[in-house]
């Protein structure tokens, strides 16, 4: 079942709302639990004994590690915790890059390897979060199993984030409200997510896709970088949307998760980047491999390594592809040299400068990101600097910036603080016409977004795939 | 001591369970071909009848099958000419079951339509529809015919899926 369809928006999320305001309180941690079941048995129903097993695992892993915890036996928890963490790696490892692992030692043999389980990226590293925050004393496991079962499977962040960790939510799953306040800008942070989901990032992925069935070895240099643009755009809001929807659903029921996109476009570094672009990941990796391995308290050679480690787990993270390592890889040297090399230079650049430098390098990382491989990307950054194609600009270049120029100027207005800005204002102004004017575009957006919804056949959530 | 105990026993048990249900759900052991794709599908087309053959955009693909050809590694379709004719040769390299179950769903689908549409009027469709198809799955890959020379095609198919590349 996907966030975006028909059926989610119009009967499953409804109903959820409503069951939820109807039911006593001490039942609403097991109504969004047999809501999150059902949520998942819309997929495979294979998927509900995976994540059930996953579930049981990491619940009585996490009770084991608490109890060693508290009777002070160190090594036996540390041994505890580390084979949790290995189950779940391996639990990963096995679905999404056991044939590459394979087919890059020569060996191309497929185990009928059955589909992973939906948003196994996502709920492993919850999981993953649980151990270590109980291990480190940060928070006490949740007894009550169920309670436990709904930290994994809560269907608002199931499928494809944000990576909730542990501490985040184990003390709302115990404690929270829902109130007409959270259940307004909840509703009101979904319809945008859907709107950004659908309208926009739908509509840039209908041109992108016109760049995918080009040759590469034709493109002029202007095409080469517009499809670059629309990927890039189209990525953003497709993600940033879906996470809207996400934090939106959580709110309505009463969950404050953080949000997982600030505005990535407008940052001035690479550094600045990461802290705006998919944020719950990278405090995941922050927290959980780079500050226990030493972060950058540590001498140069070891900090250059730490980093090393998690942009090379960052690129996997996304897929099993080489494209995704050397794409992670791009970043680490960027953030190398940022830090290292460029760090007193950088300081004198005006910030306008840096932005637009940044904006165009992240641009190029997501040719790499996209590229099925290795040498289709190599074939097309060079076409991006103008070696080979067809020169500067041909027709086709000519054709999509005349009739996505305007699309891409909007997207990428949209992607800036300043939409948001003006709402905010406008919604500060407390009078009627504020009032009915913010109802009416919220009414249109619903209405325009189920048009989209009901105009595309299959959109299945790009990060989904990871 | 006795909660850790059992503790670790419902930990691994849950282990052992998901170990049991992986390994039941998955198909085993295949080799995957290292053959060529392009060369598959031209040894495989080489050995049907193209009279009727034209090669298939992915739009016609995703109209016909209801499957993305970019979420394969490789994806090919030859299709008929005419409305009134049925021959069709569909080759997809897929990377998992999950996969392998979805394009046989859909050649499937695409048969039982073609039939329903040709039932009780088109003989000689029907004819090629029943007689004439093939669907099989090897080493990675997925081939459906419907074709006079189905079994020819089918098995240079086989041949083409054994030549390293």
């Amino acid at each position: 079942m996907s966030l975006s369809g028909v059926f989610f928006v119009f009967l499953f999320f409804p109903s959820s709302i409503l069951l939820y305001r109807l039911i006593p309180e001490k039942w609403r941690n097991s109504l969004l639990l047999a809501l999150s079941l059902i949520f998942i048995s819309f997929g495979n129903p294979a998927d509900l004994i995976l994540i059930g097993l996953s579930t049981v695992f990491n619940y009585f892993t996490a009770l084991e590690i608490d109890g060693l915890r508290s009777m002070k036996r160190e090594k036996t928890k540390k041994l505890v915790l580390a084979t949790g963490i290995a189950v779940n790696t391996a639990l990963l490892i096995f679905y999404k890059y056991f044939v590459f692992l394979m087919s890059n030692i020569g060996l191309n043999v497929n185990f009928g390897i059955p589909a992973a389980p939906v948003g196994l990226s996502f709920f492993t590293f919850s999981a993953i979060s649980c151990l270590c925050d109980v291990s480190k004393g940060d928070e006490t496991p949740l007894k009550n199993p169920f309670d436990f079962a709904l930290f994994i499977s809560f269907f608002g962040k199931l499928s494809s984030g944000p990576i909730v960790k542990y501490r985040d939510m184990a003390r709302q799953i115990k404690d929270r409200t829902m109130t007409a306040t959270s259940v307004e800008s909840g509703m009101k942070l979904f319809l945008i997510g859907l709107g950004k989901k659908l309208i926009i990032s739908g509509s840039l992925g209908k041109f992108f896709n016109a760049f995918r069935t080009q040759d590469i070895s034709t493109m002029s240099t202007v095409t080469a970088w517009l499809g670059a643009l629309f990927y890039s755009l189209m990525l953003y809001y497709d993600f940033s949307g879906y996470s809207d929807m996400a934090i939106g659903i959580g709110r309505i029921f009463g969950f404050s998760f953080s949000k997982n996109f600030d505005h990535p476009f407008i940052s001035s570094s690479m550094t600045d980047f990461w802290r705006r672009w998919h944020i719950s990941l990278g405090a995941w990796f922050r927290d959980y491999i780079y500050i226990p391995m030493g972060g950058s308290r540590v001498s140069k050679s070891r900090h250059i390594l730490n980093l090393s480690v998690v942009w090379l787990l960052t690129g996997l993270w996304h897929g099993a592809n080489w494209t995704f390592v050397v794409w992670g890889l791009y970043h680490l040297v960027l953030l190398l040299l940022e830090k290292m090399v460029f760090k007193k230079i950088l300081k004198r650049i005006p910030t306008i400068i840096k932005t637009i430098l940044t904006f165009l390098l992240t641009v190029i990382g997501w040719t790499i990101f996209f590229s099925d491989s290795l040498s289709t990307a190599e074939a097309y950054l060079l076409r991006m600097f103008g070696l080979g194609g067809s020169g500067l600009v041909d027709s086709m270049g000519k054709y999509y910036l005349a009739s996505g120029g305007i699309l891409l100027f909007v997207a990428m207005i949209g992607a800036t603080p300043l939409l948001s800005a003006i709402g905010s204002k406008i919604e500060k102004r407390d009078s009627v016409l504020v009032k009915v004017s913010t109802a009416v575009f919220f009414a249109l957006l619903l209405l325009i977004s189920t048009a989209f919804m009901i105009s595309e056949t299959v959109s299945s959530f790009l990060y989904a795939q990871f | 001591m006795m909660k850790t105990l059992a503790f670790e026993l419902c930990r691994w048990t849950a282990v052992a369970v998901a170990i049991l249900f992986i390994v039941r759900l998955s198909d085993g052991f295949s080799t995957v071909s290292s053959a060529n794709p392009q060369k598959v599908l031209e040894a495989a087309y080489t050995c049907a009848d193209t009279t009727n053959l034209q090669p298939a955009s992915n739009q016609i693909i995703k109209r016909l099958y209801g499957i993305d050809p970019s979420e394969y590694e490789f994806c090919a379709l030859y299709y008929a000419l005419t409305n009134m004719d049925v021959d069709e040769l569909l080759l997809i390299k897929y990377a998992d079951s999950s996969q392998e179950q979805q394009i046989q769903s859909a050649a499937k689908a695409r048969l039982q339509g073609q039939k329903n549409v040709f039932e009780n009027y088109g003989v000689g469709q029907m004819d090629l529809l029943n007689n004439h198809s093939i669907l099989m799955s090897d080493s990675g890959f997925a081939f459906f015919i419907i074709n006079l020379k189905a079994d020819e095609s089918a098995a240079a198919f086989i041949n083409a899926l054994r030549e390293e590349e």
